[in-house]
């Protein structure tokens, strides 16, 4: 009997650590987090759309190539975005914004991303089919975001929201003293390791409890 | 600044895993990585990757102010340039196969494509950014074969059970990231000179 229960999706930072290159250097402000997160998602959803058609009309040689050039060319086109938007950001965030192109998440998409006719017939071909990496680039998205906002706080006691210009809207703690170090790819690497401790312990509980 | 210079930035300073976090997923999974074949794998392929990308960009893009398409050049001329070069190597030469295999392992990754984009925007000459991104190489096997090594011990150690394994991995980077924050480009320009 076919189940009607959406599949699981794991979240793709904390549970699977995918997408993580960026997140530890780079997510160091809310900003800069969510300017991470939304160009990646961006970049899964144009993928999880295009990939369909790169294979049904790219001859088999040529489909891994294609389709790293896509993903090359969408997150040229989200670094050139950003730029535009706020190069203020964009300078911060420097070689991470192409590098979305190859970070887990999109080789994740361009690995998984289900043939055109069984997105035609609007099923799946495995575990992860067309909307579960929407989901998973959506949570890639929130963990992003979460990332940079703790890093923030405890790195310069700031939040910095996302605004079109060169500035952001800084939301300033008061006279707090923060550990720089947060700010840093060492406190990257920390926070994602509590991070990461903190969702497999919150599994767990629901697991006992269930 | 000097080759000893540049190769000490890389390997301990700008190190390509701890201060860039480039490939940090495959370290979690591909245990692989820490032989001596993905050492000269890495080495060879990011050598050779960013040698191309600094002469597309200095020859093809830079003339005509496109240089913010090296990405895109990189992906369409230097990732199949390298394969194929890897590919006919290893066919011709079969105890060279397991280098092939690695090569192609690693060149569509965030290590290979970062440390060629950070070298060739870095405004170095060509065998400047020939050394920095082969030591960039060297420095990041450094830290996967000593994260390694400090993984076996955690598995033998009692940690609380939520921080088993990657967590406690990440935390583990962190503090060694922390220890090399201070080799900046002052400091090795104090020690080496400029």
């Amino acid at each position: 009997m076919k189940s009607e229960r959406a599949a699981y999706v794991p979240n793709p930072v904390f549970g699977g650590l995918l997408g993580i290159c960026p997140l530890v250097a780079a997510a160091n402000s809310l900003v800069n987090g969510f300017v991470l997160g939304a160009g990646a998602a961006l970049s899964v959803a144009v993928l999880v759309a295009f990939l369909p058609l790169i294979q049904g009309f790219v001859p088999d040689r040529l489909r891994a190539p294609a389709s790293l050039a896509l993903a090359a060319g969408l997150a040229l086109l989200v670094a050139a975005g950003v730029e535009a938007l706020s190069p203020a950001v964009a300078r911060a965030l420097g070689v991470y914004l192409p590098l979305i192109a190859v970070s887990c998440v999109s080789l994740h998409a361009l690995r998984r991303a289900p043939a055109a006719t069984d997105l035609m017939r609007g099923e799946s071909t495995g575990a992860f089919g067309a909307g579960s990496l929407l989901v998973e680039a959506a949570l890639y998205f929130g963990a992003a975001t979460f990332i940079g906002a703790v890093r923030e706080l405890a790195g310069s006691g700031t939040l910095s929201f996302p605004m079109p210009g060169s500035q952001a809207f800084l939301f300033s703690l008061g006279d707090s003293s923060p550990a720089r170090l947060f700010a840093a790819p060492a406190g990257g690497f920390l926070v994602l390791g509590c991070l990461a401790a903190a969702y497999r312990a919150i599994l767990r509980a629901r697991k006992r409890s269930a | 600044m000097s080759y000893v210079g540049i190769i000490i930035l890389t390997v301990f300073g700008a190190n390509a895993l701890l201060s860039y976090g480039f490939a940090l997923c495959p370290i979690s999974r591909n245990r692989g990585l820490v032989r001596l074949y993905a050492l000269l794998a890495l080495v060879l392929v990011n050598a050779l990757s960013s040698g191309l990308l600094w002469a597309l960009r200095g020859f093809v893009l830079a003339p005509l102010g496109l240089e913010s398409l090296d990405l895109l050049l990189f992906v369409l001329v230097a990732v199949p340039v390298v394969r194929i070069l890897f590919r006919s190597v290893s066919e011709r030469i079969p105890s060279l196969a397991g280098l092939g295999l690695a090569a192609d392992e690693i060149l569509v990754s965030s290590i290979v494509f970062g440390i060629a984009l950070v070298t060739a925007r870095a405004g170095y000459s060509l065998p400047e950014a020939l050394v920095a991104s082969a030591s960039s190489a060297i420095g990041y096997w450094l830290a996967v074969v000593a994260l390694d090594a400090l993984r076996e011990r955690l598995e033998l150690s009692a940690i609380p059970g939520p921080f088993r394994g990657a967590p406690a991995m990440l935390i583990s980077a962190g503090l060694m990231a922390m220890a090399l924050m201070g080799v900046d480009a002052m400091f090795v320009r104090n020690v080496v000179g400029p």
